[in-house]
Order: structure tokens, then C-alpha cells, then sequence
């Protein structure tokens, strides 16, 4: 069987200062991975190169079995270029730091509209099945409040909910809780944690170490653009063998 | 110095031919500005034709950099040599409107790319493309932010009408002038000239904050 995802090769640099290496990653059907390491390590990047919201400099994603074309991520993207990609970004569903939600829209519309104008899902079913994902991540109640009206935490929930919207094939997390106060992480957490028992795919970034070292079927820790060692949660966190890892997970309270 | 209120009376029905002019200048300029200002400022945020972008960014950089009396001039005096004679009227909202599109790009382009660029890229991300974004996401967001400025705008252009004087376009302020000149009164005039204006930029401004507050809530 296909991965469903595999990086190989993929590097990005910003201004000539390289962000990731040339890093290589298989996902299979149900991975948990979870990429932990200091900020600036090449986490968000490699995320964000997986749906070429960076495009990376060299390396190719595949998604399926399906090569992502890079072409299609650029400003001068022909009208058929940019459609292949968006078909195969829909099949990855991206959660952000800052939640980034359509402020001008209900957590409804939110998480409907990328059915509704994507997949031309009517609108009385694209609510529909808007209001029972708002369920899912326990915000049936919200579902008409605009963004600005909701915690941090509800709104990274109607982020999570509007990302499953499309039906992905994998999540992508990009350190989800990082803005978030101790008890709001706690609720984004146990969302995501929920998603794992329902056998999601996933690529999380997290500084969140309890937590990753719990859903993470496999972690990977990274360091100056490139990955050091991955493993079990329980060798990383327990018995790392690189010097930075030691260091990295010496910190840790 | 003597103030003469029953002369107010009298002349203020006097200028009413001239606050008429005033309000099509306005109107027209604004029309033809506004329209033209917010389809360059979208030109301007696709980032399309990189050729085309030079020159539109020319032509906002001297109309904001030169006088606006400066730009009457040159199209009063420049449209006939090439070939285009308009009347006073509209030779006038040429100069204006080209001058206040100049503004409009530039407040069209800021409004759309004050949107958080975060929400441009989860629109990216949940596939829609960039149309969608611009007309689904970033368009309804930055029209309320453009209503301050654009009102700001259009008082401007409702004041700079009076400018227009300068080429024989007959609105409040030449009327004003004209009635001075032959009967030497000079306050009661300018107070019923300032007043009109007063009251048509007043009512610009009441009109936008009820669309601000109900219309963009």
C-alpha cells in the first residue's frame, strides 16, 4: 500500500539561510508523528512545505501516490497548475498556530465554506454536516459566534473542525497550542486526542512534550534545519542517543 | 467690519445654481474615482502584468506628489492638445477623478493587504483559489476598513471641487466670487459658501458612519 505521505529530499532555505535541510519522511495510514525541537528548527517549515504553503527549493511530496507540483504554489500559477495542487491540498487538512479563522464569518460559515465554494457541497448540507463536526470538537453552542467572540481555544476547536471539513487523508499541526493559556491547550489537546482514536493520520509540531510523548506513534526531533533522531516517544524521551537530543530533552521539567 | 444677517437670507438661494454644480462635480468625480481607484488598487494587490504595475504605480506616485490645482492645469491644457476638448464641467472631473483614483488604489491595495496573511493561507490551504480568496475573504474584511479613508476621500473631493474655479466651472465657490466681485460683500457670502459645504460634507460623513456601524457590523 501507498504511504500517505513521503517527503523526499525536501529543503528550504529563506534569503540563503537555510530553514530545513534536505529531510526525507514516509508517513503510513494512522502514523501519529509528532516533530518536536527548539523553535527555529525546521518544524513549521517542513509543515508548511508538505502543502507547499512554502514552497520547498528541492525535493518532492507525494501525497497518495500523486507528486505535488510545486508550479502550482507559485504567484504565476497557471489556472490549471494552481487547481491540481488545490485538489491535493484539500486532502491535507492545516491547523495553524494563530488559528487563523475567516474573522469576518461565523464558526458555521467557517468550517463550511471550503465545502460549499470547493467541493460544491449544497448549503443546507454543507451546514449540516458543518454544525455536527462543531459537535464533534464540543462547540454545537458556537456555532454562530464569530471568531472574535470565542476563546483561543475555541477557535483553534472551529480550526480543527474546518480543517476536517474536507475529509483529509492526514492533518497537519503546526504547534497548535502554542498560543494558547494551560487550560485552553488542555482543550485543544484532548480534541486532537480524540482524532487519534479515531485512527487519523497526523503530522504535528508541538512543543507540548506530556502530550507528545502520549499520541506520538513516532517521534522525530529536529535541530538546525535537519532531523536528529526519531524513534519510539519512549526512546526519545527516555534514552535519546544524539548529544542534542540529550540536551533537548534535559530541559524538559 | 458689519455683519449683515438679512443679506445672508438674500443671497443664500443665489448660490444654489452653483451648490448644484458643486454636488455633480462631486458626484461625477466620485463615480468615476472611486470605481477606477478600487479596480486599480485590485490590480495592484494581483500582482499581474508586472509591466502595467510600473505604470500604475507612476501614476499614483505623481498624483500624490504634485498639487492637485498643479493637475487641473495640466489637464485643462493638456487634453486639447491631444486632441480632446471637454467643457470646463468636464474637463473638471477629469482632473478630479484622476486624482482622487490615485488615493482609492492606494487605499483599495492597504485595506486588502491589512487581512491577517494567515487567513490568505488557510484559504490556500482549505483549496480555495485566488479569486475566491480576494472576493470570500479578503474583500468583505477590507471594505469596512476602507469606509474611514474613502469617506475622508470623498469630503476631500467634495472640497477640492472648489478648485475647479481656477478653469471657469461655475460651482459654489466662483458663484460666491462672482457675486463678491460685483457687489463687495465679502462675509455673508463665505459664510453661506462654508455653510453649504458644511452641511454636503456633513451628511457624506453621517451617511458612511451608518453604513460602517449597520451595513459592515
Amino acid at each position: 500500500m501507498n504511504p500517505v505521505l513521503q517527503l523526499s529530499g525536501i529543503s528550504k532555505a529563506y534569503n540563503g539561510v537555510p530553514a530545513l535541510l534536505p529531510t526525507d519522511l514516509v508517513v503510513h495510514k494512522g502514523d501519529v508523528i509528532v516533530l518536536i525541537g527548539a523553535s527555529g528548527s525546521g518544524k513549521s517549515t517542513l509543515l508548511r512545505c508538505v502543502n507547499m504553503l512554502a514552497i520547498p527549493d528541492t525535493g518532492t511530496v507525494t501525497l497518495e501516490g500523486v507528486a505535488l507540483d510545486p508550479r502550482g504554489a507559485k504567484p504565476r500559477a497557471s489556472r490549471r497548475e494552481a487547481a491540481s495542487l488545490a485538489k491535493q491540498r484539500i486532502r491535507m487538512g492545516m491547523v495553524f498556530q494563530s488559528f487563523n479563522l475567516f474573522e469576518h464569518l461565523s464558526a458555521m460559515e467557517n468550517v463550511a465554506l471550503s465545502p460549499r465554494k470547493v467541493l460544491k457541497v449544497e448549503k443546507a448540507v454543507a451546514n449540516e454536516r458543518a454544525l455536527d463536526l462543531l459537535k464533534q470538537v464540543g462547540l454545537e453552542d458556537h456555532a454562530d459566534k464569530r471568531p472574535s467572540q470565542m476563546s483561543g481555544g475555541q477557535q483553534q476547536r472551529v480550526a480543527i473542525a474546518r480543517a476536517l471539513a474536507l475529509e483529509p487523508s492526514v492533518m497537519l499541526f503546526d504547534e497548535p497550542t502554542s498560543a494558547l493559556d494551560p487550560r485552553l491547550t488542555q482543550e485543544v489537546l484532548r480534541t486532537i486526542r480524540a482524532l487519534t482514536g479515531k485512527g487519523m493520520t497526523m503530522l504535528l509540531a508541538t512543543h507540548e512534550m506530556r502530550f507528545a510523548e502520549e499520541i506520538a506513534s513516532e517521534i522525530i526531533y529536529m535541530d538546525a534545519g535537519r532531523i536528529v533522531e526519531r524513534g519510539r516517544p519512549e526512546q526519545i524521551f527516555h534514552s535519546p542517543v544524539e548529544e542534542s537530543t540529550k540536551e533537548f530533552m534535559s530541559c524538559i521539567l | 467690519m458689519q455683519f449683515d444677517f438679512s443679506l445672508v437670507w438674500e443671497i443664500a438661494p443665489r448660490l444654489f445654481e452653483g451648490l448644484l454644480l458643486t454636488l455633480q462635480l462631486s458626484l461625477w468625480s466620485t463615480v468615476l474615482g472611486l470605481s477606477s481607484g478600487i479596480a486599480l488598487g485590485l490590480f495592484r494587490v494581483s500582482g499581474v502584468l508586472p509591466g502595467l504595475q510600473v505604470l500604475v504605480k507612476g501614476y499614483v506616485y505623481f498624483m500624490r506628489g504634485t498639487p492637485l490645482l498643479v493637475q487641473i492645469y495640466i489637464v485643462f491644457f493638456l487634453l486639447p492638445r491631444a486632441g480632446l476638448t471637454l467643457s470646463p464641467f468636464w474637463t473638471g472631473v477629469s482632473a478630479l477623478s484622476l486624482h482622487m483614483a490615485a488615493y482609492v488604489t492606494e487605499i483599495t491595495r492597504s485595506a486588502i493587504q491589512s487581512v491577517p496573511p494567515g487567513q490568505g493561507e488557510a484559504a490556500i490551504s482549505v483549496g480555495l483559489n485566488r479569486l475566491q480568496t480576494l472576493w470570500i475573504v479578503q474583500l468583505p474584511q477590507a471594505a469596512k476598513r476602507m469606509i474611514p479613508p474613502l469617506t475622508n476621500e470623498l469630503a476631500s473631493t467634495i472640497k477640492n471641487t472648489s478648485l475647479l474655479s481656477v478653469i471657469a466651472v461655475f460651482e459654489l465657490t466662483k458663484a460666491g466670487n462672482s457675486i463678491i466681485q460685483r457687489e463687495f460683500i465679502f462675509f455673508e457670502v463665505f459664510f453661506v459658501v462654508a455653510f453649504y459645504y458644511l452641511v454636503v460634507v456633513q451628511s457624506v460623513t453621517t451617511v458612511a458612519n451608518v453604513l460602517e456601524r449597520r451595513v459592515f457590523a
